[in-house]
């Protein structure tokens, strides 16, 4: 427990979690935008909302798509055993989870749209009872990674 | 992957049709209830939304039929899907636990069938749909599913959605201590039966019913109810208030009690090799049968009224189903001394042993525990400052200090060798006994405060229904949460 886990997730990560980080506060910043315009045009309530609105998000974003990908990236470790699967993320609280192999029930990739851009992927394991994920692997990775798992956990079952 | 198949190019309009069915029914009703209006528009409209429903259902099964695609091949069925968020699965043979082939009127016609496949698995999606592909397809895949699995006769026989997750166990439990020779059982006596249901706590469900209603008869609403009380808080009427509601408290909690022994006279476990055998109620008798394999923990249930009789109810996670009359918490034993339970473990559960001691909480967790109980009560009774006797709150406080001390003191950690135990408590207290192999994954976690305190909040995932269940212990000492991560860990 000692050593962290060896593996770190894709570099790349930081820019896709930066783009969909902008994506959310855009998508969010209608909401102010429009209070805005209607204050300006047809209602007459006080305009300070809108602009506090509009400030609110924007700190969201500078955390959604600088700060939070940092801490993440930073913390991120992943390495896969023979025998089990070791995970290390988390952003404040920093969890370490230990998933056996014979316990894992399937591995499946997934990924949008922002993740395709950067040929992105993520590897989703699952037992009986939990889900793990491991976010923003090169796709080509999280496909290799699935075919290693899933022959993994079948050897596993056999060796009990 | 250019060999991923698709589905029937006729699942389409099937489909399509299949969404229309969904609209038709919302639309006699908008029909039905307009009729007698002139305007012909209304028609247009409902033309519109026939046609537009059309096209949107057409598009998204057509859409749906080009990114849903399938390859079967040496023990793997790989499917790919989704249309914006794209989803890749591999689903191993093993996994499987049932291939059905269904044929409705049109496919029929058309030589076509859906297969389903379940699979194990609380997680995610666990069964998947192909809607139309050709008979002799659905075959095939089905043959190929079910050949290995003659090993998994008894597989078959249990429904359970998440059998096949224990088929591995089923091995490993076999090398676990055998099961006692003779067959045994356990029944609760009645004198325990009336302290059971004198200690369940249901009489609280049952008297707030009962306030409610009588509340409702006697014409107080709720916030006349509290002027009157404020107004005659002098008068004899606050005594007959505090009378009435004592007396309909003792009469809730006979009848709580009365209702507890009939629905558990003579409960009885019974260990049969590989199986228990629940059987309870007088009027209803009921019984439950449990293969061992299902039983996922063992939990020691201590409720808070029980504990200074020196009692615990015993509770099993249980999984693939626990049976619907027990509303899913599977009650192995309504009531037991807590000195009993470990020869009631040793005749009946010899797998599982109580642990007689647990390391502690650091002392250093003391002060955590206290400020998380004490902290949100502080708050509420600031704020009830501004409420007429408010002042009643500082009360709470003393509470919950004791609130936060009996947490911590309750909190323990214990490994064994194929057994780990936590010990915790919220309001009750719980001993939940896990074995290593139902222990689905297991986590170690600190907050940037534990990490300077050299403290770990630990979490162990075990499988139960209708959802999996979680175990936690917060700020267990470091040290201690890597014994338990390498005992754990096949790595250490």
């Amino acid at each position: 427990m000692d050593k962290a886990p060896r593996e770190r997730l894709d570099p790349l990560a930081l820019k896709a979690w930066f783009y969909s980080g902008i994506l959310w506060g855009l998508a969010l910043m209608l909401a102010p935008a429009a209070y805005i315009v209607l204050v300006n045009t047809i209602l007459d309530w006080p305009v300070i909302y809108g602009w506090l609105g509009a400030g609110v998000v924007v700190v969201f974003t500078i955390f959604a798509a600088i700060i939070i990908p940092r801490l993440r990236m930073y913390y991120w470790r992943y390495e896969i055993h023979d025998d089990e699967i070791d995970i290390q993320h988390g952003i404040i609280v920093i969890k370490r989870t230990l998933i056996p192999m014979i316990r894992i029930q399937h591995v499946d990739t997934e990924h949008g749209p922002v993740m395709r851009h950067f040929k992105l992927a993520t590897l989703r394991i699952s037992t009986a009872a939990t889900d793990h994920r491991i976010p923003a692997l090169a796709r080509e990775k999280a496909a290799q990674l699935r075919g290693e798992i899933s022959a993994l956990a079948r050897v596993s079952d056999e060796d009990v | 992957m250019s060999d991923m198949k698709r589905q029937h190019p006729f699942m389409i309009p099937l489909g399509t049709i299949r969404g229309l069915l969904y609209i038709i029914p919302p639309l006699i009703i908008v029909l039905f209830q307009n009729i007698g209006a002139e305007d012909s528009r209304r028609l247009l409209i409902i033309l519109l939304i026939i046609f537009g429903s059309f096209f949107f259902s057409f598009g998204y099964q057509l859409l749906n039929w080009y990114f849903y695609s399938y390859r079967y091949e040496d023990g793997y069925l790989h499917l790919k899907t989704g249309v914006i968020i794209k989803n890749e699965r591999s689903i191993k043979q093993e996994r499987v636990q049932t291939v059905n082939i269904r044929r409705g009127f049109f496919q029929r016609l058309f030589g076509l069938a859906s297969l389903q496949v379940q699979t194990a698995g609380g997680g995610g999606e666990t069964e998947f749909n192909l809607a139309a592909i050709t008979l002799d397809e659905a075959v095939r895949i089905k043959d190929s599913l079910e050949s290995e699995k003659e090993f998994s006769a008894d597989r078959k026989l249990e429904t359970g959605k998440n059998e096949a997750a224990f088929s591995a166990d089923l091995q490993e439990s076999e090398k676990d201590k055998p099961a006692p020779a003779a067959y045994q059982e356990f029944t609760v006596s009645i004198p325990e039966l009336f302290i059971a249901g004198a200690t369940s706590g249901r009489f609280l469900v049952l008297f707030s019913i009962l306030a409610a209603l009588s509340s409702q008869l006697t014409g107080f609403l709720p916030d006349t109810f509290w002027e009157t009380l404020v107004e005659q808080i002098t008068s004899t009427a606050l005594i007959t208030a505090v009378l009435a509601a004592l007396v309909l408290m003792f009469f809730s909690w006979l009848v709580s009690i009365i209702a507890f022994v009939i629905q558990y006279m003579n409960f009885t476990i019974r260990r049969e090799k590989d199986r228990l055998q629940l059987t309870w109620g007088l009027i209803e008798q009921k019984q439950l049968n449990l293969k061992l394999h299902r039983l996922q923990s063992l939990v020691v249930h201590e409720s808070l009224l029980r504990q200074p009789l020196g009692r615990s109810a015993l509770v099993a996670e249980v999984a693939g189903g626990g049976s619907k009359e027990q509303s899913y918490v599977t009650l192995l034993f309504p009531i037991i001394r807590n000195s009993e339970i470990n020869r009631f473990l040793s005749a009946i559960l010899p797998e599982y042993s109580l642990p007689d001691n647990y390391t502690p909480l650091p002392r250093r967790a003391l002060r955590r525990y206290i400020f998380r109980a004490m902290a949100p009560i502080a708050l509420l009774t600031i704020a009830l400052q501004w409420l007429p006797y408010g002042w009643l709150a500082f009360f709470l406080l003393p509470l919950s200090f004791f609130w936060g001390l009996s947490r911590y003191r309750a909190g323990g950690i214990t490994i064994e060798d194929h057994q780990l135990t936590f010990r915790f408590r919220f309001i009750n207290r719980y001993r939940a006994v896990m074995k290593r192999k139902n222990i689905q994954a297991l986590q170690v976690g600190s907050n940037p405060l534990q990490r300077w305190q050299n403290l770990k909040t630990v979490r162990a995932w075990v499988l139960s229904s209708p959802e999996e269940k979680e175990f936690q212990l917060v700020d267990v000492e470091s040290a201690d949460a890597k014994k338990l991560w390498s005992w754990y860990s096949r790595y250490h």
